[in-house]
């Protein structure tokens, strides 16, 4: 046993040396152990086995490529500087609307040694800080407390500067608005946390969200911000000259419903929202309703002509007031005899258009209105849009006072957008802030005849050339436009010294491209005017100077060769004096009083 | 053999691993110039952001109609200062109007 053990040692040993391997021969206890040595070891090289397998995987899928990726750099990404909020741009590019970086400085009052300290501190270095309040708000136990919010650089270096623990700046946006006052009404504004409460801003919230996270660039307007200056600054200029109590200005693109300019006044800074008065708030422009007098003739008279109630040569009897129940409809530029269809027009005869729309009926009249959307909301991107008001229900009376513009009450953007249908080919069209990218006119709705509108625009022209809106004439420019004067109800009844004056014009008439509709809120009669404070003698020179200014800037030239205030537009005179002659009357004898 | 084996990867792993030292600090040494480079091209984004509102601000319509009223003598523009192209009369066509005198028609085009 002891021999054969030997023996085997000896064996083994030799062939370890040899390095060769020899048969094992282990019996008994010996080859127990053996068995469990073997055992662990195939353990552990399976162990080991799978390490390795982990790691030629690994290296092979890294050689392979695969999904793996590699270690970079933070490459820069356009997520790091986009904002929440996308701009706004005007039609050319000019900002209106953007988001700055700006820091809120907020303390952890739990990390602040000396409260009051603090409290002082800060009062110091950011006027406006009620230093008690402040205090009060930092013991209040919570370890959170806005203390300003957007500070501006020179702020944050000054709070730096202080040098106080507990104090924390966040990194957040604040809306801008560059322009100021220009776009109050239409931009509207955000509140602190950057969301819309107000105009554009509100509307179109999610859009420009939605734009600022897919990195689509701003939002453009059809807004032109140099019109839109024209347009402000001429009518604050009116207010100032007839101590009104404030203005409206409407400009609108005829061919595409663009709005172009709108202008509410007063206003306020949308930078400074929470400083603003309720009226300075108001958009009188789209949310604000109101009898707008004789403008309402145009829609009068073009219905009467397109429905076939008369005829241009037709006419009324205007010679006496119409008595109706307790009222009695009389004229301001009364000639007290019978008129032609264009000489009710240009004398803005209340009686005239009063009996064409009792000849044309109520129904008729209704059906007409609604056409041009005078009896619904316009739709337009904003919140603050008015709901007409509207005789309920629809009387006689109410047909004869509607002719002439009272007894309904519309948004003067209502107004300019159905005058743009009248004066454009009798297309009414939606209008819009957004500009049109296309460049192709919308598809609009066929409310009028062609030819109901190219004498609605010989007629519109024949106010401004022969009646009671000469003062809008711009030489060169073919203005043609209606006025209107309105006195404004109260709940004693209408009010003769508080009058709502406006002007709606075209231009140029041959071929309209743009409605200028401006409205005056109670606008004095001055030295200059006689006293007289109606749309003629207010509004009518204002749309005069704005035309004037804005034409050379969209780029429109005077016709050729610059005409006079004689000139009617050549194309449509023959028709008009034909049509004149039969009421007895030329052109040559309206034009000289 | 073995042996010799043995001493050939592990030198080739030595070189290897001093070879990818300097590799790693260069690597390191380019991520942080590439994070400073992301950096400052996020602050100048946001200054060109600021400089944009503020150029909108100072060119606002209503100032500089103010600005140029105090220090321009001009005048808004009227619709009799715009004049159309034919308006405009038009040069002679030298090439139709026949060989020229050199000398000439260098004096045409330098006045």
């Amino acid at each position: 046993m002891t021999q054969l053990a030997l023996d085997h040692a000896l064996r083994l040993s030799v062939a370890a040396a040899r390095g060769r391997r020899a048969p094992l021969v282990v019996e008994g206890d010996a080859k127990r152990s053996v068995e469990r040595a073997r055992r662990r070891l195939t353990v552990a090289a399976g162990l080991f086995a799978f390490a390795f397998l982990v790691v030629a995987v690994r290296v092979a899928e890294l050689a392979l490529g695969g999904d793996v990726a590699p270690r970079t750099g933070q490459a820069w990404s356009a997520a790091a500087t986009t904002t929440a909020r996308a701009d706004i741009v005007d039609r050319n590019g000019v900002l209106l609307a953007a988001n700055l970086p700006t820091a809120s400085l907020y303390a952890n009052p739990e990390k602040i040694i000396d409260l009051e300290e603090a409290a002082r501190g800060l009062a110091s270095v950011l006027p406006g800080t009620d230093e008690a309040q402040l205090l009060k708000r930092l013991r209040e136990g919570r370890s959170f407390v806005w203390v300003r919010r957007g500070l501006s650089p020179a702020q944050q270096a000054a709070v730096h500067a202080l040098g106080l623990p507990g104090l924390e700046f966040l990194h957040e946006e604040r809306r801008v608005y560059p322009q100021g006052d220009l776009l109050a009404h239409v931009l509207g504004f955000t509140d602190i946390d950057n969301q819309g409460i107000a105009g554009l801003e509100k509307t179109l919230d999610a859009e420009l969200r939605r734009r600022a996270l897919a990195g689509e660039g701003p939002l453009a307007l059809g807004i032109d911000v140099r019109v839109q200056q024209v347009l402000r600054d001429e009518i604050q200029a009116s207010i100032d000259t007839f101590k009104a109590k404030g203005g409206v200005g409407v400009v609108l693109d005829v061919k595409s419903g663009e709005v172009v300019a709108l202008a509410s006044l007063p206003d306020f800074n949308p930078n400074r929202p929470a400083g603003a008065s309720q009226e300075a708030r108001f958009n009188r422009a789209t949310l604000g309703v109101y009898e707008m007098g004789s403008i309402f003739k145009v829609f009068t008279v073009a219905s009467a002509l397109d429905s076939g109630t008369v005829d241009l040569s037709g006419g009324f009897d205007a010679s006496h007031p119409i008595r109706v129940a307790r009222y009695t409809i009389s004229d301001s530029h009364a000639k007290n005899r019978w008129l032609s269809v264009p000489e009710i027009f240009i004398y803005s005869s209340n009686i005239g258009s009063a009996k064409m729309a009792l000849a044309m009926g109520g129904d008729l009249q209704q059906a007409y209105l609604r056409r041009l959307g005078l009896l619904t909301p316009v739709g337009l991107e904003l919140p603050e849009m008015g709901q007409p008001m509207m005789p309920r229900p629809w009387r006689e009376i109410s047909t004869m006072t509607v002719a002439f513009g009272h007894g309904i009450a519309v948004s003067p953007l209502q107004t300019a957008t159905a005058f743009a249908a009248v004066v454009n080919g009798g297309t009414l069209l939606q209008p819009t802030l957004l500009k049109n990218q296309s460049g192709v006119a919308p598809e609009g709705q066929r409310v009028l005849s062609q030819q109901t509108s190219d004498r609605m625009r010989a007629l519109l022209r024949l106010v401004v050339v022969a009646g009671t809106g000469k003062a809008a004439n711009v030489e060169g420019y073919q203005v043609g436009g209606k006025t209107g004067t309105a006195e404004k109800a109260s709940a004693a009844g209408y009010q003769r010294n508080a009058l709502l004056s406006s002007f709606i014009g075209a231009f140029p008439m041959d071929d309209p491209r743009y409605v200028v509709l401006v409205t005056l809120d109670e606008p004095k009669g001055t030295k200059e005017t006689y006293g007289y404070a109606t749309g003629g003698w207010t509004a009518a020179p204002t749309v005069s100077r704005i035309i004037a200014r804005m034409a050379p800037l969209v780029g429109l030239a005077p016709t050729e060769p610059a005409v006079g205030a004689d000139a009617v537009v050549p194309a449509l005179e023959p028709e008009l004096e034909s049509v004149l002659a039969e009421g007895g009357a030329t052109l040559a004898s309206l034009t000289t009083p | 053999m073995t042996r010799n084996g043995t001493v050939v990867w592990l030198t080739l792993a030595g070189l290897s691993a001093l070879a990818l030292f300097p590799i790693t600090y260069k690597v390191k040494a380019l991520e942080e110039q590439l994070a400073q480079i992301n950096s400052a091209h996020a602050r100048s984004q946001e200054a060109i952001r600021v400089l944009r509102a503020e150029w909108a601000y100072l060119t606002r319509p209503e100032r500089l109609a103010d600005l140029a009223d105090r220090h321009l003598d001009l005048a808004p523009m009227t619709g009799g200062q715009i004049a159309s192209f034919d308006a405009v009369p038009q040069p002679v066509d030298l090439a139709a109007a026949g060989p020229v005198d050199p000398g000439a028609e260098s004096l045409a085009v330098k006045p």
